[in-house]
């Protein structure tokens, strides 16, 4: 018989109880895959000339920047190549097989050679569904020198910053947004994660920064349609769809300073802020928080969620980096939506309230090619007093709940034929009849559920489906 | 010992390994380490590549790549720690039975010392020894010792 001692068994405890917990590690979707050592140094040429053998022989020191020399002849074979336009986002080029030690960058496509000639800054991510390259190069004199990372990346993506300030570190996030293209790229877990804005042709969107730990798959968000017409331009939003953040950027044309919400407070612990509103919730660990907020141009009111709790000391580091411009609250944000047709509900909800009880809003929009079709699925409903103290005429966002009823909108900017409209919204496969109604050039297509659930979809008379909320 | 068994000895990297074997042998155990030390798979990635480029870089004058590695390891968990004001657990921690030792040891190390943490897994998770310990962390063996005796005791009491 082995009889332990109290040592040793506490010993044998802690190993194991390490290994288990390191059991839980689960590498991101971005984890390194390549070391590779080498350098290369040849004659000069200059980037944007096809690349089957141009472009790179950008090796790779595995994880680490190295600096490199792109250089070397350009290839005779297809002069034609080299056009005027750049590559932008979400053209395509490969990067081949992944070798042991040395990856040479092909590219299948040209790149615009006038913004590499002339001396000026140049940085890409260069990467494919496989692997990826994050770094930068710079084009100065001629030369090319640059660093890169390799890393993989969901999504490849290439990025330019011509003749713009380098790469400028933020608390240690690389976290960048190029105007022209309004795509941002920042570097989570040593590779490069990008989110392009969708739609926005504004000169002054905000640089986004965010926590690396916070980031994770990113999604885009818009208003709804008709947010043009009233003078604004789209709202601007990246969302992650894990850790729980979102940021969204808003910019009248009209420049009403008051109306101009550039950012939203993170602060985690306003409930509710004035610049906008914001709830974070506290998870039973207490120092975790989801947190949601209102987002108000003129006359629309965005309501944008992170879906998962963040950690508080992240919700303070995004909450310094973020500047808030106040922002006028309305008495009665959601009367200005769509009067009588989505804040009608005045009955008492969950907890004997009355007000416009509980509600969570889940932006989603989608358009569709010839008509402008946005869902939008409201979860819940308001609550403009239920959540704050006694006769507080505070606005407080409150929800989401799981028993209060559900409304399911479909908004329309354009005229759609009556065989169009949704006559029906299938929700969580129940489907559930939908009304309609006309307000302020806007469709809207309501249904009620018993609850928020998901996926919904929206379809016509004969049950075809019209769009995906 | 699993974790030596990963990584090798650094013997077998001076003799000739080169940065590449080392990162495809060592890579992963170096993240689970990262992880144990700072609770955040996302953090540990982070950690573990900007360790690895500093290997890369100074991989000729390294003599003992390992204890290099692991040392910068945790200069990086210390860094993240002073940029997040925290060093622990910023991940949505992975279900564990909570009549566990590894909840209870996890819970442990998040609200132990940094110093006291670094050398408990570098001695439980890893496996070096004191004099390995003391080397990887640049600190007097004494002090080593002392931030493992005043880790264990706390351990113990945790694990009763």
């Amino acid at each position: 018989v082995t009889v332990s001692t109290p040592d040793e068994t506490l010993d044998q405890r802690l190993r194991e109880a390490m290994q288990r917990i390191a059991d839980d590690y689960r590498p991101g979707d971005d984890v390194l895959p390549v070391v590779s050592a080498d350098r290369v140094d040849g004659s000069r040429r200059s980037w944007g000339r096809r690349t089957a053998t141009a472009a790179a022989a950008i090796v790779l020191l595995g994880v680490a920047a190295v600096w490199v020399v792109v250089d070397g002849p350009a290839p005779a074979s297809d002069p034609q190549s080299v056009t005027s336009a750049p590559p932008r986002f979400g053209d395509a080029f490969t990067v081949p097989e992944v070798e042991p030690l040395v990856w040479e960058v092909e590219f299948d496509r040209s790149l615009d050679v006038g913004n590499f000639d002339r001396p000026s800054r140049f940085q890409a991510w260069l990467g494919s569904n496989d692997a990826i390259t994050r770094g930068f190069v710079s084009v100065e004199d001629g030369r090319a020198t640059g660093s890169i990372i390799v890393g993989e990346l969901p999504e490849w993506t290439w990025q330019r910053y011509a003749d713009r300030e380098p790469y400028r570190e933020v608390d240690g996030l690389d976290a960048r947004l190029d105007p022209d293209t309004n795509t941002v790229a920042w570097r989570r877990g040593g590779a490069v994660r990008i989110a392009q804005a969708m739609g926005s042709e504004s000169e002054r969107l905000a640089e986004l920064v965010a926590d690396t730990e916070a980031l994770d798959d990113l999604a885009d968000l818009e208003v709804p349609a008709g947010f043009d017409e009233l003078g604004y331009r789209p709202f601007t939003g990246w969302q992650s769809s894990a850790s729980g953040w979102v940021i969204g950027v808003i910019e009248p044309a009209s420049g009403q300073a008051d109306l101009q919400l550039e950012a939203m407070s993170l602060e985690p612990d306003a409930e509710p802020i004035e610049d906008g509103w914001l709830r974070s919730e506290v998870d039973e660990s207490g120092d975790r928080h989801r947190w949601s907020a209102w987002v108000q141009a003129g006359d629309l009111i965005v309501y944008v969620a992170a879906p998962g709790y963040v950690d508080d000391a992240v919700m303070r580091e995004i909450a310094g980096l973020i500047e808030v411009v106040p922002a006028t609250i309305p008495e009665r944000p959601l009367e200005v939506w769509t009067p009588g047709a989505m804040i009608e509900r005045e009955s008492p909800v969950a907890g004997g309230e009355l007000g416009w009880g509980r509600w969570l809003a889940v932006i989603d929009s989608e358009a569709e090619e010839g008509r402008d079709v946005h869902c939008l699925a409201f979860t819940g409903v308001v609550d403009f007093n239920g959540c704050s103290e006694p006769g507080s005429e505070d606005l407080t966002v409150c929800g989401p709940s799981n028993t209060t009823p559900s409304r399911l909108v479909m908004v329309t900017t354009v005229a759609l034929p009556p065989e169009s409209l949704p006559a029906s919204v299938e929700v969580a496969g129940d489907v559930i009849d939908a009304s309609v109604e006309q307000s302020g050039g806007l469709t809207f297509v309501t249904a009620e559920t018993d609850g928020p659930r998901q996926p919904m979809r929206f379809l016509d008379a004969t049950g075809v489906e019209l769009c995906t909320g | 010992m699993r974790q030596r068994a990963e990584l090798g000895s650094a013997g077998e990297q001076a003799r000739g390994e080169d940065v590449a074997e080392l990162f495809a042998r060592s890579r992963d155990a170096a993240a689970r380490f990262a992880y144990v030390l700072t609770g955040s798979a996302a953090v540990a990635d982070d950690i573990v590549h900007d360790a690895f480029a500093q290997v890369i870089r100074r991989w000729p004058e390294l003599r003992e790549p390992r204890a290099y590695l692991y040392g910068a390891i945790v200069s990086g968990a210390r860094s993240w720690g002073r940029r997040k004001g925290r060093t622990y657990a910023l991940d949505v921690p992975a279900p564990i039975d909570v009549d566990t030792d590894a909840f209870v040891v996890r819970q442990a190390l998040a609200r132990l010392p940094l110093a006291q943490r670094e050398v408990l897994v570098l001695r439980y998770f890893v496996g070096m020894t004191d004099v390995e310990i003391a080397s990887t962390l640049g600190v007097p063996l004494g002090t080593a010792k002392s931030h493992l005796r005043r880790g264990l005791d706390a351990m113990r009491k945790e694990l009763r």
